[in-house]
């Protein structure tokens, strides 16, 4: 029998222990933020590309993600509010902002603060939440100029060693001297065992698999790939005027397709002419099992974008006359 | 033979009808790994995505190697789909254009480039195997419409089909990026061509069999050999055979083959 003493005691522990994880798992942020460069450097009256990676580290999708920037005199931002509509349960995004100082901004170190506003909803309880990311920026005349960087592809640091490698390699299977041969065959059989160890390891097989398990419509050119917002024609607009049911619409997307932005920008634009439509995205490649138990998957392979009527279960593929097709979806005329 | 292994390269192609989804395995020769029936991934996709996604490929390195050492070109000559489409269409066994044969590793180079400069897969865009394999099945399946970039695939097709009946081999000769991988291979690759030099007559019987253009009896170990073994079946004095085994010094090389009359 236990002496109620110890027992007060190791219920007291229990509870000590309980609060402290609560209050460890409590004060977990939702998203976590990682911003690049962790230092911006800056030229008074230049620009400076940032690129902020939100990651949701929770099981329920964060909405309505929007980026400011506060409290920064002589600084802005472009857009001025970066927005990323959502992102899903253990998902990724990225924001790619450019940060602007005025020509009179004081040289020297400034700590600015770039505001997070989004949406957590529990099943049908939601809160507003907000959090801050710090953003240090060194102001010194010295900077780059004033260059606008966006979304651009900077030569990867493996490029150089990688090249050099393939040419050695193509240098010596040219080489038609026959003394070198065992050498090659041992260099050659090293590469194979441990390329594919050091892949399997990194989990490149999975990735491979990925890549060739979901379909782009873009990608292998099925369709062509769309950069611009699409606009909604009168009639559309009017169409989804005559919708008097609830709809909800699941987009499947890859953050890889070039398509996908499009069939989520069109969903988006319907949403807002329409209090009918509720709709959510979910990535393919994060949700496969989602996508697979939801028909998204044609002849074994996941295709996107996907956008599914969530009540009939109906899917459409791709963004060919996608306004006609999504307004059929919707079961309205046009 | 030859005919059973393109067979069974075909098959496995299309081993999606039993059900398996994709695997992990990446295809030793050029397959759409869109077309609804493929349970592989294509090498020069995946590749592309790699240099888009910007990972050093190691694991993709490490397959095309294993790949270039076992058979190096004999994956163009014994296994690829698309290589049976060009064997089916060879009509024409036109001596090769050498010059113009290394404009597959400026494709090669070009599908690189592009892929990394438009983070984009520019060369499925242009494909022939994505045109046959995926554009067409996916029309059917309504997945896919008429529609600029279908039509732009069907060109392609339609004028690398012209080359392939013009040319023998017209894809593999001058324009496959990954006949240009494997190439690099083929003075190491384990199937090799043998020459024997005394039996030799420079008849041109093996010339005239080669469905890439070359000259067997002096150009077996060059890098546009597919390794069919068509050269093997036309020397009727046995000169050339198709071995398995490394190309080590002093195994199988011989010197500059001797010019002998065919009853010596």
């Amino acid at each position: 029998m236990i002496h109620r003493h110890t027992r007060a005691l190791l219920l007291a522990a229990t509870l000590a222990v309980a609060l402290f994880g609560y209050s460890a798992i409590g004060q977990e942020s939702i998203l976590s933020y990682t911003l690049s460069p962790e230092k911006a450097e800056i030229a008074p009256g230049g620009r400076a590309a940032l690129q902020l990676s939100i990651e949701n580290k929770s099981l329920h999708p964060a909405d309505d993600i929007a980026v400011s920037l506060i409290d920064a005199d002589g600084f802005t931002i472009e857009p001025a509010e970066g927005d990323i509509k959502v992102i899903a349960p253990f998902g990724k995004d990225t924001l790619y902002l450019n940060l602007i100082a005025s020509s009179n901004v004081a040289l020297g170190t400034h700590d600015l603060k770039l505001q997070v506003i989004y949406t957590y909803c529990i099943e049908v309880s939601c809160f507003q939440i907000v959090d801050e990311v710090s953003v240090p920026v060194l102001v010194s005349a010295a900077s780059v100029g004033p260059t606008t960087v966006k979304r651009v592809r900077s030569l990867p640091s493996w490029v150089i060693p990688m090249v050099a490698g393939i040419l050695l390699i193509t240098a010596i299977l040219l080489w038609r001297s026959a003394g070198m041969r065992i050498p090659l065959y041992v260099v050659l059989f090293l590469f194979v065992v441990g390329g594919l160890a050091y892949g399997v390891i990194l989990g490149q097989h999975e990735q491979a698999q990925g890549i060739a398990a979901v379909l782009c419509t873009s990608c292998v050119g099925i369709e062509e790939s769309q950069h611009e917002e699409p606009v909604l024609s009168e009639g559309a607009l009017s169409a989804l005027n005559n919708l008097s049911v609830d709809l909800e619409l699941i987009v499947y997307y890859a953050p890889w397709c070039h398509t996908c932005p499009y069939a989520e920008a069109m969903v988006e634009q319907m949403a807002q002419h329409s209090d009918h439509i509720k709709y959510r995205f979910v990535n393919v490649d994060e949700n496969r099992d989602m996508a697979a138990a939801n028909g998204i998957i044609h002849n074994q392979r996941t295709i996107v974008p996907a956008i599914q009527r969530v009540d009939s279960g109906d899917v459409i593929f791709g963004i060919d006359h996608l306004e006609e097709r999504l307004l059929d979806l919707l079961g309205v005329e046009k | 033979m030859r005919r059973i292994s393109q067979g069974f390269g075909l098959l496995l192609g299309l081993f999606g009808f039993t059900g398996i989804g994709v695997t992990h395995i990446i295809f030793p020769g050029l397959h759409c790994y869109a077309c609804p029936l493929s349970v592989t991934i294509c090498p020069i996709g995946l590749m592309q995505n790699l240099v888009i996604y910007g990972t050093v490929p190691y694991f993709w390195i490490g397959t095309i190697i294993a790949y270039g050492l076992v058979l190096g070109r004999g994956f163009c000559g014994w296994f690829c789909p698309f290589g049976t489409l060009n064997d089916l269409l060879s009509f024409n066994k036109t001596r090769i254009v050498k010059s113009f044969s290394y404009t597959k590793y400026v494709v090669l180079i070009g599908t690189i480039v592009a892929a990394w400069a438009f983070a984009d897969t520019m060369f499925c865009k242009l494909c022939p195997a994505a045109s046959i394999e995926a554009s067409i099945p996916y029309l059917f399946l309504g997945v896919a419409h008429v529609n600029r970039p279908f039509i732009v695939h069907m060109i392609t097709l339609g004028l690398v089909l012209i080359g392939m009946v013009l040319i023998s081999r017209f894809w593999c000769r001058y324009l496959c990026p990954m006949g240009a991988i494997l190439s690099l291979f083929n003075r190491v690759s384990f199937l090799h061509l043998k020459l024997d030099t005394n039996r030799c007559s420079r008849c041109n019987a093996c010339a005239a069999a080669c469905p890439m253009g070359l000259k067997p009896y002096e150009e077996y170990d060059d890098h546009n050999c597919i390794k069919c073994g068509e050269c093997t079946s036309a020397c009727s004095l046995d000169a050339l055979t198709l071995t398995f085994s490394p190309q080590l010094p002093g195994k199988s090389r011989g010197q500059f083959p001797v010019r002998r009359s065919i009853d010596t």
